[in-house]
């Protein structure tokens, strides 16, 4: 009993679900049914989300159930299931696979070897092994700080140069999502049925205005607003270079100048860089114009736009949190416009434009 | 808990002459079974009862008496009688069955249902393993419980199984999105996933409970409580199972001990969503009348001359008031989730089962646009209203005053005088605003975050 009371049980656990994740690989890549692999693949997934609580990071092993088991598996099944042809899919690997799979595996395999050995902190043991699980345990509002733009681990940061670089995710984050929602939409709009396009039915006349076309009411307002909200931060972005000296020294009374204080590279940025904002805003106005009559063309631009003010406000000294904002605000209202546009009675308006 | 065991093997192997370290592994080995063996318990035993009170609701609703002879009064023992003719039935696999996977599954989804019980609290500091996430821990487990409903459908080799394997995939993927929007509120308010942190915020009188925190989430946990039993398969959403057009779809070729085992996870599902709605809207172990809280106050009972018997301030250690007084949390808890379950059966028996296109409509275009209002409308309330509403009129606010706690502690904390010995986690510098200063319960936790059962 006195040698069993020395086995520490934070090793043997650890030793336990790595056997598993690893025996559990192993099975993946060795059998031949689909679902099975499937099933394997969530047991090795589940026992690697294991090690993760085993470290105390509560909230990764979480996300590695909830994404991979949880959504990309059962996803996977789910689209085995629906496009099988037989009733137990089966792989039949090729030496030439094997080969291939092998040596990815293995350069992978090595790069990692590599890269944790390289560390040097990883290579002495800890003295305190009792600190440890609880280390990370406690950052997941740190991480999700830092996706809305505020890196509350960097607060102590002395240096403003690099303090400017630390604002946080928000721009790859507001990228990534934006992606994924036109992805999707894309995606549902391509998967629906098109009983339209049967070769049945004759051709429609191309470029043939009708008069009975409808707008969307929704479609309608969103244009308009779209219109007035460009017009104004058209307007605004030109009378930035006027009025910055006036504010600068205090004419229109504090209230104005704390306003204009909110967004700080309103001081600093260059002139030109506001010039070309305003552009870009009018250019908008005109392809709300476009989409209002029924060219496709309009949509595309409304996409470009948004972009081209990133780019250029990238290159103007803007914060990325602005930038962010800013991109996020153009591109959700243009997405919200396909939506409604790839939407509704058939035939849709999508369909109708030219 | 670990610790205390291994004393007690200390002092047994003592009289052999042997020693047991105070960190030794038969310690932990034995307070992981008493968790095991008592969560276990509550979706096994749990299981036995709602049966049966499934079978009598299911008759009084249909103006009948439901089963009246098993075990004397009531037909109370009716559940175990069917226990028993399920052990002996036949365990058939079918010839064209996956066999690994068909016998597997049943385990898979009874797993998943168990699983998410090790996270969640019944009562101040009483859960198996209190996670930082709690919350998140327990949505991404329910999500896998469709999991071994789809390796059912897909090894049995049937039909039936299959289409009511991938209805129940395509059901639970979509149910997911509203019921994550829903929990987020509470989170939200309360600032933190961790459900211990959660339950505490709302203790003290029963307007406090967060489902009164403002209007929309009131509206949010009826959303809520229509995807939770979406989202564990039962009437009008058991298109899984539908036996009208499937047999009984994903179990149709399970039979005996197996098939139990799918209705055990069923019955555990439908608790731990009763459970995680108690905690999150329904003040989870604080019951509607902090009867814990004024005890103490009351001369004579003090819990004894010395105050032995109940809590110091701060402290979490045993003591035997306050033990007696989580019991008592511990039966709110689960008072509050069985009123949930039965409010489920109360909807099977009433409502007729809709169609696959209806579940997906009910979720895409009602559900998710209703639940995403609500969370945006709940931010707002919280950020651009400074309205009272009813939890912030009525008295004994714990989230106000941060001195109301269940657990037989003497004399209470002035305001805001909580012990600041165990630093409480990062949590952003918030703009002070009439409604939200005072909702910030870290301090009250920091306090207990070491007991455990």
């Amino acid at each position: 009993m006195m040698l069993l009371a020395a086995i520490n049980v934070h090793s043997c656990l650890f030793v336990l679900f790595a056997l598993l994740a690893c025996g559990f690989a192993i099975a993946v890549a060795s059998t031949n049914n689909v679902v099975r692999m499937a099933f394997y693949l969530t047991l090795s997934l589940g026992a690697t989300s294991g090690l993760f609580f085993l470290a105390g990071s509560e909230f990764v092993g979480s996300m590695q159930l909830m994404i991979y088991v949880g959504g990309t598996l059962v996803l996977l099944i789910f689209g085995v299931m629906l496009t099988a042809q037989s009733r137990f899919v089966s792989m039949q690997t090729h030496a030439g696979e094997w080969v291939l799979g092998l040596m990815v595996g293995a350069s992978l395999l090595g790069l990692l070897v590599v890269a944790s050995l390289g560390v040097e902190d990883w290579q002495q043991k800890r003295t305190d092994s009792t600190s440890i699980p609880l280390l990370d345990a406690h950052n997941s509002t740190a991480t999700g700080l830092a996706f809305s733009g505020v890196r509350v681990d960097q607060l102590d940061q002395q240096d403003p140069v690099l303090r400017a670089g630390m604002s946080g995710y928000l721009l790859p984050f507001v990228i990534v999502s934006m992606h994924l929602l036109v992805v999707l939409i894309g995606a549902g709009y391509m998967a629906r049925t098109k009983r339209m396009s049967t070769s049945r039915l004759p051709a429609r006349p191309i470029a043939a205005p009708r008069p009975d076309r409808q707008r969307n009411v929704l479609v309608t307002a969103l244009v308009g607003i779209g219109m007035v909200i460009n017009l104004v931060a058209a307007i605004k972005m030109f009378s930035v270079v006027p009025l910055r000296p006036l504010i600068a020294e205090n004419k229109f009374g504090p209230a104005v100048s704390k306003i204009w204080h909110l967004i700080p590279p309103l001081d600093t940025a260059p002139q030109w860089a506001f010039v070309f904002l305003g552009m870009l805003f009018l250019a908008n106005v005109l392809l709300l114009v476009v989409v209002w009559n029924w060219q496709k063309w309009g949509v595309i631009g409304l996409v470009v736009v948004p972009l081209l003010q990133a780019w250029v406000m990238s290159q103007g000294g803007f914060r990325a949190m602005d930038i962010g904002g800013n991109l996020a605000i153009g591109l959700l209202p243009v997405v919200l416009i396909i939506a409604l546009l790839c939407t509704g009675k058939r035939p849709t308006m999508w369909e109708q434009m030219e | 808990m670990a610790q205390f065991f291994n004393e007690i093997l200390n002092w047994l192997a003592g009289i052999v002459g042997l020693h047991v370290g105070a960190d030794s592994w038969l310690g932990y080995i034995a307070a992981a079974g008493v968790h095991i063996g008592l969560l276990i318990q509550v979706v096994a035993v749990g299981a036995l009862i709602f049966i049966w009170m499934e079978r009598k609701i299911a008759g009084r609703i249909q103006d009948r008496l439901g089963p009246t002879r098993v075990g004397g009064k009531f037909g109370w023992l009716q559940t175990l009688a069917d226990g028993v003719k399920l052990v002996a039935k036949e365990d058939v696999t079918p010839k064209d069955a996956d066999r690994l996977l068909f016998k597997l599954a049943p385990y898979v989804s009874f797993a998943a249902s168990f699983t998410g019980y090790m996270a969640l609290p019944f009562a101040f500091g009483w859960a198996a393993q209190e996670v930082n996430v709690a919350v998140f821990f327990i949505v991404a487990v329910l999500g896998l419980e469709v999991f071994g409903v789809i390796l059912a459908g897909y090894a049995s080799g049937s039909k039936w199984s299959l289409f009511g394997g991938m209805r129940e995939a395509a059901q639970v993927v979509s149910y997911e999105v509203p019921i994550g929007l829903c929990i987020v509120v509470p989170v939200l308010i309360v600032g933190s996933m961790n459900l211990v942190t959660i339950g505490e915020a709302q203790a003290g009188l029963f307007t406090n409970w967060l489902i009164l925190h403002d209007p929309f989430t009131f509206l949010i946990f009826w959303v809520y409580f229509t995807c939770a039993i979406a989202s564990v398969n039962r009437a009008p959403f058991d298109l899984a199972e539908a036996e009208s057009e499937l047999v009984a779809g994903f179990h149709t070729e399970y039979s005996g001990l197996r098939w139990s085992f799918f209705f055990m996870a069923e019955y555990g599902s439908m608790f731990l969503v009763s459970g995680l709605a108690a905690v999150l809207f329904f003040g989870g172990w604080n019951g509607p009348i902090p009867i814990f809280h004024m005890l103490p106050a009351v001369p004579g009972l003090e819990g004894g001359p010395s105050g032995h018997w109940a809590y110091e301030q701060g402290e979490t250690g045993w003591r035997i008031l306050g033990f007696l007084a989580n019991v008592g949390g511990v039966h709110n808890l689960i008072l509050k989730s069985a009123i949930g379950v039965t409010v489920m059966m109360w909807i099977r028996w009433t409502l007729p089962r809709l169609r696959i296109d209806q579940v997906m409509t009910v979720c895409l275009k009602y559900c998710v646009p209703l639940a995403a209002i609500f969370f945006i409308g709940a931010v707002v309330w919280k950020l651009a209203f400074p309205f009272p509403f009813i939890n912030d009129i009525a008295p004994l606010h714990g989230r106000r005053l941060a001195n109301v706690r269940e657990g037989w502690v003497l004399a209470p904390n002035a305001v805001g005088e909580a012990p600041a010995a165990i630093p409480a986690p990062v949590t952003p510098e918030r703009p002070p605003h009439p409604a939200s200063v005072q909702d910030e319960p870290v301090a009250i936790i920091s306090a207990g975050q070491e007991a455990q059962p």
